[in-house]
């Protein structure tokens, strides 16, 4: 009995003991992001659900930065989108239409380098065994799984495609639903849950590298025109010195060899400053869909 | 076919036929108790599934959030059975499909009545039921068992989930507790078997050599009956005991018997002794007379001749007695022909004509007979000349020879001349027994005698007012 009296004090000691270190944690996350830390905030425009890769990332960041890094997920773009115009965030990787919805008030720190270019692709997916369905027009009166409200390659590109065929998106398709991650618009339309969706064609590539087996149930329909690669930006009042120290970071990651390897990772060539006008496509987009 | 088995079987079989059913009977009884048991586990299950799901999924199509829909049901699929033998189902409030873990089957927005009969079927159920509760609907041809969990808020339906158990995944299950249970009710029969066959045996062993005793019972002495069984208070004991009573009276019974028999045995040979010494005296008393004669007259002419001529006529009738009693002494003869028999008739002829008597006669030997003519001749002649002497004036006697396949002489003699009284039927074989006028009373005793030597037998009928003799000697003895 005396034992269990010992050993429960014990318990209760470890208790508060990791309930302290956990209160420690979190005051000096806040600490550090309220003062030193820089908050990264990340959306499904990458595989972002590679834990051991992020843990790597931030580690070179924090060593070229010698400040720590903090990053930030959310379920959607529009709640990082948010969060950055809320200034609760530094940086975010976010898509090339949330930025250029908000060019005004948010700083462009750098554009990925894919296959050498700060351009990508918007798929246009459907199951690879579903014959008979050639382009979206044969989507008709089919479920269609789009990734991001705010996305431009998962929403925006097949509305302007829809529309350009003088189509309605909103009644075109019989069910249409949001996955919230470009890597789930394959999973939903390999599944068959969606007879097509529409995905960034850089992730299905990259996709296609680490899960073969789930792209190769999908089928590639249609490469859309190429638009400016989902750019970092920075929080409108990112004091331009710091936003510069963290553009170098990045820009530096392919000439380092830890970078090379994240880089690699990341089934991208690099990081360059970029420039506004490669969004100009999302923009015409915007403009043909919304009139603004 | 049963009936005839002996109950040294009998009892272990009917033993074993209980026991085995009784196995068949519990093992039944315990695989239905494990499919119900299987059956509400797997309800259970799903009703907790369901459950689980519901709070999510109702948010889900509350929000018309078909994704989350889908990676719910999708992870809950994968969780509980990687070979997807759990199928679940989001249905909207029109029946469509909302969601569900295997899309490719169930298609968004599909309608059930027209994915298979089975589910349009199910279609219809699910509409007639409208309340809140999650109920089994079991059976299907696809698959086992569906749960319904109907979706709701605040008791607005929203949908319904749609929980179904592949055969594949109960199936397996049930199959290895169906074997268990076999196993072990085969495991438990084994024991029993021997066991029961080992108690019925001793229970029928009484029985059986109770039997056996009884069917000795007339086939050796009863002194000679080896009896073991046990007195008992049961059923079997209570025959037992009767029956060492009953064995006690037989062989006192047949101890008289055999008494009765010795006795009559010597009755009979002091009627024979007194037959034959009245048989011998006779003559003896008359050629006494005729040497008295011859001495008084010895010199008269005539007398010496008409002594010597009586002395002659007595001992000739003693020889006669005597030759009649020493049956073994008649000389062999040829074997018994057609012509044989017809002699016999011949010299009936006097006799027939004297009672003015129908002689019905069947000679049908074909052939000759390997048994001597002489004693056959005998025993026909005596048999005809008793009925004949029998026989009322012009009455019918009936005489037939025959061989009855080739492996008895069968010889037939009948007259109507009213049937014998016990007495005679008891004495009828023996010498000097009867009261007749023509003979000495010997004819009869030395027929049976020839018979008993030639192997064969004799019987009497005697019924209805006529009396017959049937002789059957076998033609293959020695």
């Amino acid at each position: 009995m005396a034992k269990v009296v010992v050993k429960n004090k014990k318990c209760c000691r470890f208790s508060i003991l990791v309930f302290l270190l956990f209160l420690n944690l979190v005051f000096s996350g806040q600490l550090l992001g309220g003062e030193s830390a820089v908050r990264f905030g990340l959306t499904p425009v990458i595989l972002d659900n590679q834990r051991d890769f992020l843990e790597r990332w931030q580690k070179f960041l924090e060593k070229h930065l010698e400040r720590p890094v903090i990053f930030f997920q959310r379920r959607t773009y529009g709640e990082i989108t948010e969060m950055l115009l809320q200034e609760q965030l530094d940086i975010a990787w976010v898509c090339g239409r949330p930025y250029v919805q908000h060019q005004q008030k948010l700083q462009l720190l750098a554009v990925p380098l894919y296959r050498g270019k700060p351009l990508y692709q918007s798929y246009l997916i459907a199951l690879s065994d579903n014959t008979g369905i050639d382009s979206i027009l044969d989507l008709k009166g089919k479920v269609f799984a789009y990734s991001d409200p705010d996305s431009n390659s998962g929403h925006l590109v097949p509305n302007v495609m829809l529309r350009r065929e003088g189509k309605d998106p909103k009644t075109f398709f019989a069910k249409t639903f949001f996955t919230w991650s470009h890597r789930d618009v394959v999973s939903a339309v390999a599944s068959g849950l969606a007879q097509g969706g529409a995905v960034d064609g850089y992730v299905w590539e990259t996709l296609n590298l680490v899960h073969p087996e789930l792209t190769q149930r999908t089928r590639i329909l249609n490469r859309s025109q190429e638009f400016g690669f989902p750019p970092l930006v920075a929080r409108p009042s990112l004091p331009k010195n710091e936003l510069l120290l963290i553009q170098s970071a990045l820009l530096q990651m392919n000439k380092d060899p830890n970078g090379i390897q994240l880089l690699q990772k990341l089934n991208l060539d690099g990081f360059v400053e970029g420039d506004d006008a490669l969004f100009d496509g999302i923009r015409e987009s915007l403009l043909f869909v919304t009139g603004y | 076919m049963f009936r005839n088995v002996s109950y040294h079987y009998k009892i272990p079989l009917s033993f074993s036929v209980v026991i085995i059913l009784t196995g068949m009977i519990v093992t039944t009884a315990l695989v239905w108790q494990t499919y119900e048991n299987l059956r509400r586990d797997i309800f259970r299950n799903a009703v907790e599934v369901g459950a689980a799901l519901s709070g999510t999924l109702q948010l889900s199509l509350k929000h018309d959030d078909v994704w989350r829909a889908y990676r719910l049901l999708a992870d809950t699929g994968q969780a509980a059975d990687r070979d997807g033998g759990l199928l679940l189902v989001v249905l909207d409030e029109e029946y469509k499909v909302f969601a569900s873990n295997q899309p490719r089957q169930f298609p968004v927005l599909a309608s059930l009545e027209n994915l298979n009969p089975e589910f349009a079927s199910l279609n219809k159920s699910l509409l007639q039921n409208n309340n809140n509760e999650a109920r089994p609907i079991v059976q299907g041809a696809t698959l086992w068992m569906y749960v319904v969990h109907p979706i709701h808020e605040y008791g607005a339906r929203l949908g319904v989930l749609l929980i179904g158990y592949a055969h594949s995944q109960f199936l397996p299950r049930y199959y290895e507790i169906v074997w268990n249970v076999s196993i072990s009710s085969l495991g438990v029969m084994l024991i029993l078997l021997p066991l029961g066959w080992y108690l019925g045996k001793n229970m029928a062993e009484p029985l059986v050599e109770l039997s056996n005793c009884m069917a000795m019972v007339g086939q050796i002495p009863p002194d000679e009956i080896e009896y073991n069984l046990k007195d008992a208070d049961d059923e079997i004991g209570l025959l037992s005991t009767r029956f060492r009573e009953m064995l006690e009276d037989l062989r006192i019974k047949q101890q008289f018997e055999r008494q009765v028999l010795v006795s009559e045995r010597l009755a009979a040979i002091g009627r024979m002794s007194a037959g034959v010494a009245h048989e011998i005296n006779n003559p003896l008393g008359g050629m006494l007379n005729a040497i008295n004669t011859f001495k008084q007259h010895r010199h008269e002419e005539g007398v010496p001749e008409k002594t010597l001529y009586l002395l002659e006529r007595g001992l000739g009738q003693i020889q006669e007695t005597v030759s009649a009693l020493l049956v073994e002494s008649i000389p062999e003869s040829h074997p018994l022909s057609f012509q044989d028999v017809e002699d016999i008739r011949t010299l009936l002829h006097a006799d027939i004509n004297k009672k003015n008597i129908n002689l019905v006669w069947e000679n049908n030997l074909a052939t000759p007979v390997s048994l001597p003519s002489t004693q056959i001749r005998q025993i026909l002649m005596n048999l005809c000349l008793n009925a004949l002497q029998a026989a009322p004036q012009e009455s019918t006697v009936f005489c037939k020879v025959c061989a009855v396949e080739d492996e008895n002489l069968l010889i037939t003699v009948r007259n109507e001349g009213g049937n014998l009284d016990d007495e005679s039927m008891e004495l009828l074989f023996e010498p000097f027994a009867h009261n007749n006028t023509g003979g000495i009373g010997l004819g009869l005793w030395v027929t049976y005698q020839i018979v008993r030597q030639l192997g064969g037998e004799i019987v009497v009928n005697n019924q209805d007012g006529t009396v017959s003799f049937s002789v059957g000697i076998s033609l293959n003895n020695p």
